[in-house]
């Protein structure tokens, strides 16, 4: 389809003239590439002890020092890196597919299905912010997969509000009308017409949630609720260094340092994309 | 008005339901014993069937959820931790939380809806700029994590501030501008981008027209109609502030409904955990209708057919 | 008068000091107001006092120029307390109704508390009226108050802004592209292309005896009953970009009776009769 891969050539251009887009999108590379190469990046293993350099200054074998096992930090961070990425990657996964499929059927369909199923949702959105995720978490228990879980449920009504909204607008439109008249069966129409029309608040709505599911998994890892220790991950390390934050400060910084950077550069791009993805917005 | 309210109260009927309904089930749709959960693996033959007992672990699902729900209301739901009635354990918790949350949405919406009308008056100007960077700083930063800087600031090197608890004014400084810093952030990109719209609309130009100071037309005109959308903003976020003071509350230890919640879920007192997250979410409904109903008061073209 | 696109909108905007800065820029010119000099060396707090006392404005889209949050009354109450701090509030009460009787707005008393969205297209832009004369000014700038709305409301909108005009002895700046409008409540007309006047002159003379090729070009594509014609008269060509003007006359490339000069100077304004100004060299060669 031509026209899609001109209008995806549009949306590029755009984002390559608003600067601050163009940062976010460099961030998010560069975090890409160190999440996948950490075993290479990294100067030392993540989880070797090393007692005797327990918070080891910064140092050119240790540029961030160490934390209180003496565990390398710079390396504990790169590999933190790859750890919140499966996180955002996996939920984000589950809440888009799940969350587009309700929202699409409900949109699609209407009626009775619409209201059970948006009901649900509100349901789901009655439960505030990190709480919905944190109270799965309680029961499921703290590990990675169940914290990638307790994530994915907790963004699904956001994705299935979006793609309702979406497509209730797209529904109306004629070239949906057609597909039907033409006697294309509602999957394929869904699948075919609707949904590749309803995108763009999907795509947006996507790079915004990978900042907030990062934010929301930092937050249980320093509630002692996410990723359990040894494995790095940037709010567990912030969780222990918070109870040498007397003596050892600078342990507290760079962990939290590493989640703003990457959280802000989903969010400078997902700004972005909020104006490349304007129809309105002439070139 | 009046009948609009009340429809909208019988609206979150069944929203309020279906909360309970999740927060009960949540203990039951995991795999594994319940009363295993509840005991945790140190627990013997006996505490198990003494468990299964207490909360009826044994009768079926709907029972057990009418029990749940009566016994939240009547005291007879107790806290495995502190072995009285769950109400009494949470409520003046959440009184502290509730503390916490509405100084930090004022200070949030001080300095949110400021920022967000003087970049959007200022737009393209260095002021614009600077809060634009600092409300995406705002909206970026982990909570918690920028609560341990401030705290290693103000508490530990300058020792102006107290570094936890409650008590006096002073023990509501840090927490509150923590809690309500990404809220701000928000509110300020949502001001900046409503009172734009709105400063390009034809009534701005009445407003000038007929001789009304700047200050006028953007405090009273435009303002009034950028608050619009800023309310519901302002309502949702509240439902963040009480969700983001599981972390303040954490980092600051505050006396609150959030930090119960983590200490209950780790001391497995699922009592207090499920009654906990029906009352806040209960909690954020009844704000989400208060902020219905400044909407309808703030825009009269909602109240006739709303 | 002048076709969409020409300036009417902004020169209006530009005397009331409407034009945002940045990006708008007022480059030029004087703007003379009685006895206050050149409007445009006043500071924006002198402006401010002229605005809906001395001069008002009555905008395109009735729709969108009154504020959908506050009440019809109360955004006139404003215009007058505005500039009369000290009325009561009685007074500015029954002085609010007593204009909206003026404009004949059906059922003061109550309109007065109804917010926008309650009244119809017709009755806001009365509201208009009633908030643009609510200071007795001494002009009133109404910037096509028609172009909105129905066309049976344009006839009744127009007869009261002439009535009310005669009745209260301000001047009005009426802006308009229909012909029609012009010839029926205007006394004298200023046609504008391309951002400047190119002619100006009393009604009649104007329409009897046009002299700017361009404005001949306007009137003879008026369809008339009264001639049998088979074709309108078009003016070739398009306005030319506002960001690239020509040099000398910007209608020459649209003219048929472009001479030399033309390409090189851009013509004055020159009175060639008594009370008919034009800016064009063929005319003032011809005399």
């Amino acid at each position: 389809m031509g026209s899609r891969d001109s209008r995806a050539m549009l949306v590029l251009r755009r984002i390559g003239r608003n600067p601050v887009a163009l940062l976010g999108l460099i961030i998010i590379i560069v975090y890409i590439g160190v999440a996948l190469f950490a075993p290479i990046l990294a100067p030392h293993d993540p989880i070797d002890q090393n007692l005797s350099k327990s918070f080891a200054p910064l140092s050119a074998e240790n540029p961030l020092g160490c934390d209180e096992f003496g565990r390398d930090i710079l390396s504990r961070i790169i590999f933190g890196a790859r750890t919140s990425l499966i996180i955002q990657v996996f939920s984000v996964l589950i809440a888009l597919v799940t969350g587009v499929f309700l929202g699409a059927v409900g949109g699609y369909f209407g009626g009775w299905l619409d209201e059970g199923i948006m009901r649900v949702m509100d349901i789901l959105l009655a439960f505030p912010g990190i709480l919905l995720a944190l109270a799965i978490v309680a029961v499921l228990g703290p590990d990675l997969k169940n914290l990638i879980i307790a994530i994915g449920i907790y963004s699904i009504p956001q994705f299935a509000r979006i793609t309702r909204g979406s497509v209730i607008t797209v529904k109306q439109s004629e070239y949906v009308t057609a597909a039907r008249a033409i006697g294309e069966s509602h999957f394929v129409t869904i699948m075919r017409y609707v949904l590749p029309n309803a995108i763009s608040p999907i795509i947006i709505q996507t790079t915004l949630r990978m900042a907030t599911v990062l934010l929301t998994a930092a937050g249980l890892g320093f509630l002692g609720l996410g990723v359990q220790p040894p494995q790095p991950e940037w709010g567990t390390m912030l969780s222990t260094a918070r109870m040498y934050l007397r003596s050892a400060p600078l342990v507290a910084v760079f962990p939290g340092v590493s989640i703003m950077i990457v959280v802000l550069g989903f969010n400078f791009l997902g700004d972005g994309l909020q104006d490349a993805l304007n129809p309105r917005l002439k070139d | 008005m009046l009948r609009f309210i009340f429809r909208r109260l019988l609206l979150l009927i069944p929203v309020l339901i279906g909360v309970s309904i999740v927060a009960f089930l949540i203990l039951h749709l995991a795999p594994g014993d319940p009363a295993q959960m509840m005991g945790g693996i140190e627990a013997s033959e006996a505490d198990l069937i003494m468990l299964r007992q207490k909360f009826g672990l044994d009768r079926p699902l709907p029972v057990q959820y009418f029990m749940f729900l009566k016994g939240m209301f009547t005291g007879e739901l107790l806290s495995l931790r502190y072995e009285s009635p769950v109400m009494e354990v949470i409520w003046p918790r959440l009184k502290n939380t509730l503390a916490l949350a509405s100084v930090s949405i004022v200070i949030a919406v001080l300095i949110g809806v400021t920022a967000g009308v003087l970049s959007a008056v200022k737009r393209k100007t260095w002021m614009d700029y600077t809060a634009t960077v600092f409300a995406l700083l705002g909206i970026s930063m982990p909570v918690f994590w920028w609560g341990l800087l401030l705290m290693l600031l103000f508490s530990v090197k300058l020792m102006w501030l107290p570094s936890g608890g409650m008590g006096t004014p002073l023990h509501y400084i840090l927490p509150s501008i923590v809690l309500g810093t990404a809220s701000a952030g928000i509110i300020a990109r949502m001001t900046r981008s409503s009172m734009l719209d709105v400063l390009r609309q034809d009534y701005i130009t009445t407003a000038t027209a007929k001789g009304l100071s700047r200050r006028l037309v953007v405090g009273r005109h435009a303002l009034r109609n950028a608050m619009i959308p800023t309310v519901t903003v302002v309502g949702l976020q509240f439902g963040q502030l009480l969700a983001g003071a599981v972390l303040t509350e954490t980092v600051f230890s505050w006396p609150g409904v959030g930090r119960l919640l983590v200490t209950s879920i780790l001391a497995r007192d699922y009592p207090v955990v499920q009654t906990s997250l029906v009352l806040i979410a209960a909690f954020f409904v009844l704000v989400n209708l208060a902020v219905d109903v400044l909407y309808a008061v703030l825009d009269p073209r909602v109240r006739y057919h709303g | 008068m002048g076709e969409t696109g020409c300036g009417k909108s902004v020169t209006a905007h530009s005397v009331m000091g409407l034009i945002p800065v940045p990006p708008g820029r007022i480059v030029g010119g004087t703007v003379t107001f009685g006895k206050h000099g050149n409007l445009l060396d006043l500071k924006e707090e002198e402006m401010q006092k002229l605005r809906g006392k001395e001069m008002s404005m009555i905008f395109q889209d009735p729709m969108s120029s009154l504020n959908p949050v506050f009440t019809a009354g109360f955004q006139v109450e404003e215009a007058i307390v505005t500039h009369d701090r000290h009325i009561s509030k009685k007074d500015l009460l029954s002085r609010v109704v007593g204009l909206f009787k003026k404009v004949n707005i059906s059922d003061p008393e109550k309109s007065v508390h109804s917010y926008p969205h309650m009244l119809s297209g017709g009755m806001k832009q009365r509201v208009m009226i009633a908030m643009g004369l609510s200071c007795g000014p001494k002009l009133i700038i109404a910037d096509e108050p028609t172009t909105a709305l129905d066309v049976s409301i344009q006839a009744q909108i127009l007869t009261l802004l002439k009535k009310l005009q005669k009745e209260e002895g301000s001047s009005v700046l009426l802006i308009s592209h229909d012909l029609g409008v012009i010839a029926a409540m205007a006394k004298n007309v200023a046609v504008m292309y391309a951002g400047s006047i190119v002619e100006y002159a009393p009604v009649s003379d104007l329409f009897q005896q046009p002299m700017h090729p361009y404005t001949k070009g306007l009137l003879g594509a008026i369809p008339r009953l009264d001639r049998d014609i088979e074709r309108l008269a078009v003016i070739p060509g398009t306005l030319p970009n506002l960001f690239d003007l020509p040099e000398g006359c910007k209608f020459r490339e649209r003219c048929s009776e472009a001479l030399e000069i033309c390409a090189s100077v851009r013509p004055r304004l020159i009175e060639i009769e008594p009370g008919h100004e034009v800016a064009c060299h063929a005319c003032a060669r011809d005399r």
